[in-house]
């Protein structure tokens, strides 16, 4: 059998539906033709417009009579079928210019079928003696792919929120050992991570607020001291730790970053938040209060570098929202005597967890201990 | 993460087929937006047997401004309910409304270019250059027919 497919464009392809209809009759195999929008109906073949699928037709026919569009890349690899193709062509009013013509060309010469954009030279003796199968190279749709794979990759949301983010940075592994140093009042992150982990240790300076934080915590060992001072932990014990908040209100921030590092295993990563170096910080009352300093870019990269570490991952999270957080909180606190959720606009700054931003309120890194 | 596949009915749609198969694809959720006759609307496992996909009227684009802003709020709309996170399209008047609801939406946008053209560029790749984020080319001589900003990352052939 001998398919002709014109596609679903809709303009006609009578040109090449009549030469075929022509010569049916010296052909001695059975045509069928998809005629698709043409008015012309032929009398020596069958044929039929539409079809919501072709894949019978090829898969039983001998030989292939496509239009020179995307059906003929599909056809020829699909189905290892001989192919002929006639481009579709302006003057004639099949299509809307003449591109068909220049795939046609291109893709006659890169795989060795035949491409007739004269339907004349299209004749009883060739369909019967022509065999050419098309050759495609696979080697750039696998390289198109592999790109494709690679940028979904480098788009990949970080995290949902702000805990997701920091427990995908923790990376959690069934053999790690884990310290936090600085507990919050509700330890959200510590809640995932306990389940994770091999072990989960906790530091803060603060007794009260551990006590508090035990409610919520099963597994994690909870350690009452202070780092910069007391010799409390044991070294080269911990594989990560995590520091959210904490360097800021140091004095000495550099010794600190010492000190944790002989925590650490070699390898092991840490991963810190500090406050950047944002207008917003300005109107922060808690800025006055109780942080040393403020960090920017370059600063927490020169601290990193001098107390030994290399930098994995660098973003900066945060936007004014958690300024507004802040100023609701504390209205709630102080005028209604009534405590709030402190993430009332938790969306607009969960966008910012999801990608790397250049601008922010948060600096946040992960680096290696080397 | 969620895409959404753009392309206009025939040979658009056939080349994401081809590219996009599951291995491309991954863990990642797809949706494809595209053409048909008889279909309109959100179908469920459509594409590929797991994906949803939505179908517009086939050629009613054209040149006409009305009906390229209906589609671009039908656009819009959809990419917030599905919570598109990027945007690949493939060419012809529907990835224009596309192309400008990511630039809107702030969505990463992909324009590659149809494999069918060989020598010239087309006026819809050219209006897309000006908004997509990441415009590719499939043929390595198309690289300095549009401007500085197009890729070359391989091609159907």
């Amino acid at each position: 059998m001998i398919f002709v497919a014109v596609g679903t464009h809709d303009g006609q392809f009578d040109r090449l539906i009549r030469r075929i209809d022509e010569i049916a009759p010296y052909v001695k195999e059975s045509i069928v033709a998809q005629i698709g929008a043409g008015t012309y109906k032929p009398k020596n073949i069958k044929f039929f417009d539409f079809a919501p699928n072709l894949d019978e037709y090829y898969r039983q026919a001998r030989l292939v009579i496509v239009q020179s569009a995307t059906s003929l890349i599909e056809v020829s690899m699909n189905y290892q079928k001989p192919v002929i193709t006639v481009p579709r062509q302006k003057k004639y009013g099949e299509h809307i210019n003449d591109h068909q013509v220049e795939f046609g060309e291109f893709f006659a010469k890169k795989t060795g079928i035949s491409c007739f954009v004269d339907v004349k030279k299209i004749t009883p003796e060739l369909l019967k003696t022509y065999k050419t199968v098309p050759e495609i190279d696979l080697a750039n749709l696998e390289k198109l792919r592999e790109n494709y794979r690679a940028f979904f990759k480098s788009i990949a949301p970080l995290g949902k929120d702000r805990i997701d983010y920091f427990v995908n940075l923790v990376d959690p592994k069934k053999t790690d050992k884990v310290l936090n140093i600085g507990i919050s009042n509700i330890p959200e992150i510590e809640m995932i991570l306990e389940d994770k982990v091999r072990e989960c240790w906790t530091v803060d300076i603060d007794g009260p607020k551990l006590k508090k934080a035990a409610h919520y915590l099963h597994k994690t060992k909870l350690v009452e001291g202070d780092i910069t001072k007391d010799n409390l932990l044991k070294k080269n014990y911990y594989d990560k730790i995590v520091m959210c908040e904490v360097l800021e209100h140091l004095k000495n921030d550099d010794r600190v970053l010492m000190g944790i590092r002989s925590l650490l295993k070699p390898r092991g990563k840490l991963i810190i938040s500090v406050p950047n170096n944002h207008f917003l910080h300005y109107l922060h009352p808690v800025t006055y209060m109780q942080h040393e300093r403020q960090y920017t870019n370059h600063s927490v990269r020169d601290l990193m570098k001098k107390t030994g570490f290399k930098i994995e991952h660098f973003n900066v999270v945060e936007c004014w929202t958690l300024l507004a957080n802040l100023y609701v909180h504390l209205f709630y606190k102080y005028f209604l005597g009534k405590s709030k959720n402190f993430l009332t606009f938790g969306r607009r700054a969960n966008r910012s967890y999801r990608q790397i931003n250049k601008g922010g309120l948060d600096i946040v890194v992960r680096a290696v201990k080397i | 993460m969620n895409i959404a596949l753009v392309a206009s009915k025939g040979g658009h749609l056939g080349q994401m087929k081809l590219i996009f198969t599951e291995k491309v694809l991954e863990d990642n959720r797809a949706i494809l937006i595209t053409e048909d006759f008889f279909k309109r609307g959100l179908v469920p496992r459509a594409f590929l047997g797991i994906f949803p996909a939505f179908y517009f009227a086939p050629d009613v684009l054209k040149l006409n401004p009305f009906r390229y802003l209906k589609t671009l709020i039908a656009m819009i709309r959809l990419f917030k309910g599905e919570r598109v996170e990027a945007i690949v399209t493939n060419g012809a008047q529907l990835s224009i409304p596309a192309v400008i609801a990511g630039r809107l939406l702030s969505i990463p946008v992909v324009f590659m270019d149809t494999i069918i053209r060989v020598k010239t560029p087309n006026w819809s790749a050219r209006f897309c250059y000006l908004f997509a984020d990441r415009f590719l080319v499939q043929h390595r001589e198309m690289m300095h027919k549009y401007g500085k900003k197009s890729e070359y990352w391989g091609g159907v052939l």
